[in-house]
Formats: C-alpha cells, sequence, structure tokens
C-alpha cells in the first residue's frame, strides 16, 4: 500500500522526471477511476499519447485480456482485487493496447492512501515480451521431448500390464517380481512427465486457473480419505485441526489439491512408521492458511534455504528414499504463488517439519489458458 | 436482523442499499469489503466503520462502473445512511 507522509517535500516536477525516468510504466488514478498521471514508459507500453490518457478512465486504457482475447470481468481486475483486499496485487496478464494488439505484462497495483484514505491507485507495469518468448522456446522444447517419451512408454506400460495379467503364458514368481518392476517404473516416469510438464506451463505463465468458490474443508476432508491406505499402511496417526464454518474461496480446487496433496504425500513419506501428521485449516487476518505438521526426518538447516529450489534434494532424506524427483515442492510453491498465495515451512531435524500453504482471503485471480494441470 | 430489536443490522442496511445497484453481489460484495478493510465480521459493522467502509467502497465502485452518475448515487445513498439515525448502531 502506497502511504503518504508529510515528512518529505519534493519539488513537483523532479518527481515527474523521477517517474518518467523510470524504466517500467506507471499509471496513477484519482479517486473516480480518472488517470491523473502516466509516464513515458506507460505511453509506449499502452500506444496512447499523454493528452488522451490523462482524465481518461483507467478501465479505458488498462484493457487486461484473456489469452483467447476475450476481456477480464471487472471484478477479476487486479485494480479491484487491489481495492477490495486494500493491498498490493501482482498479476501477469495480456493487456490490449489503444491499436487492441496485445501486450504481455506484470501488473502490480496498490491502493493510494492519503491521510489514511484510499484516494485511489498506483499501477506498475513490466513488459515481459521477450521473457513469453523465451519461455515459450523452452516450453515448446519440453512439451515436445514429453509427448516424445510418453510414447514409447504407454507401449511399455501395456505390454507390461499384459504380461503381468497373463495374457501371454504364465510366469513364475522372479519373473513376475521384473514385470512389477517395470510397471512401477513407468508409472514414475509418467508422474515425472506431468511434473515436468506442469513445471514448463506454470513457469511460463501458461496453465489456466479456473475460478469457482472452493469450500476448503471439504477439499482437506476429501483428500485425506484418498490418503487413508498410505496413512494406515505406515501406522501413521492423523489429527485434523480444521476451523469450522470456514467461508469458500475463489479459487482454483485442482491446484489448490495438488498443492495439499503435495505437502501431504511428504509428510507420509518422510515420516517414520507410527509418527504423527497434523493437518490444520484455519483463518487469519487476510488468508486461509491450510498446514500439514509431521513427526519425520525433518530439514536439516544447512539445506532449508534450498528447499524450494529445482531438483533439490535434502541429504537426509536421499538415504531414505533415493525415487524422489525435488521437483514437488518446487511446483507446490509455484503453484501457490500462481493463486496469490504462498508455501513455508518450519522444521527441526530429527523432530519434525510443518509445511504452510496460505491463500488469500480475497480468492486468486482467473487465468485462461491452453493448459490445465496434469495430474 | 437485529434479535434484540427486530430492527435491521446497520450490515442488512448496507446491502439493502447495495442490492439496489449490484444485485444479488451486494451481499458478498459488502461482506468482502468489511472483511478485508475493518477485519471484522458483517454483524460486527459499526456506524463508526461506515466512513472507511464508503470510501474503499466508492473505489471499488467507480472501476466497476462505467456510470458515474449512478456511482455518486450509490455514495451518496450510503453517506445518507452514515448521516441519519443519531446514535443508532454505534
Amino acid at each position: 500500500m502506497v502511504e503518504d507522509t508529510n515528512k518529505y517535500t519534493y519539488d513537483e516536477s523532479y518527481i515527474e522526471t523521477l517517474f518518467a525516468s523510470v524504466g517500467v510504466g506507471l499509471i496513477a488514478t484519482d479517486s473516480s477511476g480518472d488517470i491523473n498521471f502516466i509516464n513515458d514508459a506507460a505511453l509506449d507500453m499502452f500506444g496512447w499519447s499523454r493528452n488522451a490518457a490523462i482524465r481518461e478512465r483507467y478501465t479505458n486504457v488498462i484493457r487486461p485480456v484473456h489469452e483467447d482475447g476475450t476481456p477480464f470481468d471487472s471484478v477479476d481486475r487486479p485494480i479491484v482485487q487491489a481495492y477490495m483486499a486494500g493491498q498490493s496485487i501482482t498479476a501477469r496478464m495480456m493487456f490490449k493496447r489503444k491499436d487492441d494488439s496485445l501486450l504481455p505484462a506484470v501488473e502490480t497495483v496498490s491502493p493510494i492512501m492519503v491521510h489514511g484514505r484510499p484516494t485511489g491507485a498506483i499501477a506498475a507495469f513490466r513488459d515481459i515480451s521477450q521473457e513469453i518468448e523465451a519461455d515459450r522456446m523452452k516450453s515448446d522444447f519440453i512439451s515436445l521431448a514429453s509427448h516424445q517419451l510418453r510414447t514409447p512408454l504407454s507401449s511399455i506400460n501395456i505390454y507390461a500390464q499384459l504380461l503381468d495379467e497373463g495374457r501371454a503364458g504364465g510366469m513364475n514368481a522372479q519373473q513376475k517380481l521384473f514385470i512389477r518392476t517395470i510397471l512401477s517404473s513407468t508409472k514414475r516416469m509418467n508422474e515425472l512427465i506431468n511434473t515436468l510438464l506442469n513445471i514448463t506451463r506454470i513457469e511460463a505463465g501458461n496453465i489456466t486457473i479456473d475460478i469457482h468458490e472452493v469450500r476448503l474443508d471439504k477439499l482437506v476432508r476429501d483428500v485425506l480419505s484418498e490418503s487413508k491406505p498410505s496413512i494406515a499402511e505406515k501406522n501413521l496417526k492423523l489429527r485434523r485441526n480444521i476451523e469450522p464454518r470456514l467461508q469458500p474461496i475463489s479459487t482454483d480446487d485442482l491446484l489448490v489439491r495438488e498443492v495439499f496433496v503435495n505437502l501431504l504425500t511428504n509428510a507420509i513419506k518422510y515420516t517414520p512408521d507410527g509418527g504423527d501428521i497434523i493437518v490444520g485449516l484455519k483463518t487469519t487476518k487476510y488468508s486461509y492458511m491450510l498446514s500439514v505438521s509431521d513427526t519425520g526426518y525433518g530439514i536439516p538447516r544447512t539445506a532449508q534455504k534450498r528447499i524450494f529450489t529445482k531438483f533439490f534434494r535434502a541429504s537426509n532424506i536421499l538415504t531414505q528414499d533415493a525415487s524422489g524427483t525435488g521437483l514437488g515442492l518446487y511446483l507446490a510453491k509455484m503453484i501457490a504463488e500462481n493463486l496469490g498465495g504462498d508455501v513455508w515451512f518450519e522444521s527441526i531435524q530429527n523432530k519434525g517439519s510443518t509445511f504452510y500453504f496460505s491463500l488469500p482471503k480475497h480468492g486468486s485471480i482467473a487465468r485462461n489458458s491452453n493448459f490445465r494441470l496434469e495430474v | 436482523m437485529n434479535p434484540g430489536t427486530g430492527e435491521a443490522t446497520l450490515y442488512e442496511e448496507v446491502v439493502d442499499i447495495t442490492h439496489e445497484y449490484l444485485g444479488p453481489a451486494a451481499d458478498r460484495f459488502i461482506t468482502r469489503q468489511i472483511r478485508s478493510h475493518l477485519h471484522k465480521n458483517p454483524e460486527e459493522l459499526k456506524k463508526r466503520d461506515l466512513k472507511n467502509l464508503i470510501d474503499w467502497i466508492g473505489l471499488a465502485m467507480s472501476i466497476l462502473s462505467e456510470d458515474e452518475e449512478l456511482v455518486h448515487k450509490y455514495i451518496a445513498s450510503l453517506n445518507g445512511l452514515a448521516a441519519k439515525n443519531g446514535r443508532r448502531h454505534e
């Protein structure tokens, strides 16, 4: 939030020069939603002249659209979200310039507070055309490689299943063991391909965020119910601490579910037999907070800074489970951030960890794309 | 409805006014504004909160609606509510 203060006084022309020199586009509005300041970078980005833009309605100049060119619903606009939440909102999206050509940009918009009263908004825009192009090339490469991997993998899977079902004759115990190993390896490889595709797409901002009213308490209960067999298999004690009568949140249940499943799966995987898992869900001032605590191996202090880094696996975990990819937490954090939330943790080695997943109370911002999350 | 007095709560009065402009979205819109900016539950809304709440509602409406006159009329109705009724809802 931008707080005004009388402590500093600058010449108005100095401020204008300062803002004009900034490489990002800056636009300020008054309390009626009209533009009262726009710098040269913003004029260039959106193709407007200063005379035309000043006093024009913000919504006529800043026109966010979905990938297919359809306009955003008014309530999904970042400026409205910032006014509804009373805090800064950042969103990466497409905008229509004055000539209707498309501009990919990141918008950060904050309410302007003058003497404690909201009087308008200031928005900063960063053109990300070049980043999008680089991301697209990387994404194309990984998509192509993944699809090329999937085709032979499907054949291996199908024929291994046929052998396992005895369609090509009986097998001895050792042959069956070999086939089961092939099947579980192809399953893991398929999951890895899905994760790689998801990461590539989400890094490129190319994943759909499909907004509905979601009851987080129900989602948590459903996932816990599905996880019962793996919890029982390790004789883990599960406790729930779910706040009653939670309001629904506008977000994407598929993506929220993926983050929660990821955190819960880690807790199950990295907690020794007979340990405890506590799943919590509560509201805080600005957010919904989901937590997964365990009495597991914990994360060594030296590894904690890198735990959300792509392909990173802590040394104490490598000795417990060699099959992980080091991509799950990276993906979970990326998804949470795309939903306007975050993932973080507290951990003590050999005592356990608590992972937190927050979502803003005002909900997530919708995004239309060609891809849904692969699960 | 206030169970003690049988009168509409201040929140219900705000929603009533808003309903004319936002229809069925009024309840959710006002609830979100109260929770986000006042950090209260809707039923805890007090008259002294209205000034701050109306500022935020005005900003959001100025972006949501193209019709400046309509927004002014809506905000004037809310200001009217803030001004009336003496100490009621304080």
